[in-house]
């Protein structure tokens, strides 16, 4: 039981990170048609900045937190705005789209490692008293706990900007169908930057949480990179609680397969359920538009 | 209130609309009507900003339109419709007609974030406003039906309500009235005298001519994205070179 319960909680743990990419992944090809292959380095320049900040600086943690995701959503509206808008705005095929964002990404791994060296940086416990919580007979840290629970917080609180709030309707109805929604007066292009901005902060936010259970290095992003966007597509690519589901499935069933089978197996297990999922229900579960008309 | 001057516009070679001249009154139902490939709907696309003129220009009551965003073409007070269905479809009726009024709301992000007093009223005004829309198009009791489970005439209705909702002075609408029966016709051409009659100046571009010929006050037909005609439908109906075009004589 005791077991069970602690990989679950590490597989929670996992899950809601990849959650925060895929979610990421998701709302830039439901607002943009694009793949964003920059979401992972985003996490781990976000987990670097707060790094600094708290670390290095000794920022309190929820402030070097707040300040990292503001940054890191400033980076993202920019990343578009200077340069995907642009390939955008020239006619660029899709493809060459996708390779700018694969080049920033390599980009911002190479800045990361010149600005903060190659070490990995060991990032120091958020709760003073570092004594785990105790769940049952398990004992869970309370940095695993936290990771949780604002990860499921950023979901709500998704859920509700995109389905309540004006300027979350206007994303949606931007991403649904953009002629009419340039013609009902909602800048489509700024809805387009915003949307990169918050995957950008989720990114970031994701980064964050981890990093006390992780080293912060600049490779931090390539373990979560591939596995966060084979969330997203099990889950239904470009549907955002399909992302959400896709993400929590491969990072439980990563953890159940190395506490119980062994981490031999993992890649294996998580790579051979995306093959079968493309194959045999290629919508995911949230039946995303999978096939060109 | 809308000037149109000397409006060409050409794709490579192909010169698509050729210097079109043409006013049209407030309050006044307007229709532009052609052959096919006249380039009736790349004008209308001009003037709600889809394209840019390659020269002329579009005025809205003096101001210069022509080339601007169709965000702010849509702020300036000119709403359209679509020739073919554009509705977002996996949202429900209320909700079209929610995003039709995006840019008559005003609270930005912050207070959407925040979800301040301000906010909350305008949601109010905004649903509130939303139901009087559906009931003025005959749709009232559909508000939560998702847009695309609506039966083909009324996703037709919902697009002009969704256009209405964002308080247009002038509306476009590109055939109105296709893929409807008789019925649905008529009660469209209801609808259009209605919303003249909330002072509302209407341009419309559509191949049925009974249908044109009925409810516009003044008309301008296009051929080879020529202007041949410009005037009251009995004037229209007596010229030569319509009856020609529509006709398929000469040679």
């Amino acid at each position: 039981m005791n077991m069970f319960i602690s990989v679950l909680v590490g597989g929670l743990v996992l899950g809601c990170t990849y959650g925060m990419l895929s979610l990421g992944f998701s709302l830039i090809y439901q607002a943009s048609g694009y793949m964003n292959f920059t979401q992972a380095n985003l996490l781990m320049f976000g987990a670097f900045l707060a790094w600094q900040f708290y670390s290095e600086w000794k920022i309190p943690f929820i402030a070097s937190m707040a300040l990292a995701v503001v940054i890191m959503f400033f980076i993202g509206w920019m990343m578009e705005r200077s340069i995907i808008r642009v390939l955008v705005a020239k006619k660029a095929r899709n493809i060459y789209v996708v390779l700018s964002t694969i080049a920033l990404s390599i980009i911002m791994e190479n800045a990361a490692m010149l600005i903060w060296d190659a070490r990995p940086h060991y990032f120091p416990p958020i709760f003073k008293d570092s004594a785990p919580v105790k769940l049952g007979t398990a004992s869970v840290s309370k940095e695993s706990i936290l990771c949780i629970v604002v990860a499921i917080c950023a979901m709500i609180a998704l859920h509700f900007f995109l389905n309540k709030t004006k300027f979350g309707t206007s994303m949606r109805a931007a991403a649904q169908n953009k002629t009419a929604a340039s013609c009902m007066g909602i800048n489509v292009n700024r809805t387009i930057g915003i949307t990169y901005g918050i995957a950008a902060a989720l990114a970031c936010l994701g980064g964050i949480l981890v990093a006390p259970t992780l080293y912060v290095s600049y490779g931090l992003g390539s373990q979560f990179g591939a596995k966060s966007f084979a969330g997203a597509v099990i889950g239904g690519y470009g549907n955002i609680y399909g992302a959400i589901v896709g993400a929590l499935i491969i990072g439980l069933l990563e953890t159940f397969v190395s506490g119980y089978v062994s981490s031999a197996y993992k890649e294996f297990v998580v790579y051979g359920v995306l093959i079968l999922v493309m194959i045999i229900k290629p919508s995911g579960i949230f039946n995303a538009k999978v096939y060109d008309e | 209130m809308l000037k149109v001057t000397d409006l060409t516009i050409k794709f490579g070679g192909l010169i698509a609309v050729d210097s079109v001249n043409f006013e049209i009154n407030k309050g006044d139902i307007f229709g532009l009507i052609g052959p096919n490939g006249a380039g009736k709907t790349t004008s209308f696309n001009m003037i709600s900003g889809t394209f840019k003129p390659t020269s002329g220009t579009i005025e809205l009551n003096g101001q210069r339109i022509d080339g601007k965003p169709m965000y702010q073409i849509n702020k300036l007070g000119i709403a359209r419709t679509y020739q073919n269905i554009n509705l977002f479809k996996s949202m429900t009726v209320l909700e079209n007609l929610l995003v039709g009024q995006h840019s008559r709301l005003s609270s930005g992000l912050p207070s959407a974030v925040l979800r301040l007093g301000k906010q909350r009223h305008e949601e109010e005004a905004a649903r509130k406003k939303a139901l009087e829309i559906l009931k003025f198009v005959s749709l009232d009791g559909k508000e939560e039906v998702q847009s695309n489970a609506l039966p083909y005439g009324e996703q037709r209705i919902l697009e002009i309500g969704r256009a209405l909702a964002s308080d247009p002075s002038l509306l476009l609408l590109d055939e109105p009235a296709a893929g409807m029966n008789p019925t649905e016709k008529n009660q469209l051409a209801d609808l259009i005298i209605k919303i003249r009659a909330k002072g509302i100046t209407v341009l419309l571009v559509e191949h049925d001519m009974r249908f044109v010929m009925g409810i516009t006050d003044r008309i301008c037909v296009l051929n080879y994205g020529k202007r041949i005609a410009l005037g009251t439908p009995e004037e229209v109906q007596k010229n030569e070179e319509v009856i020609t075009a529509y006709l398929g004589g000469g040679d």
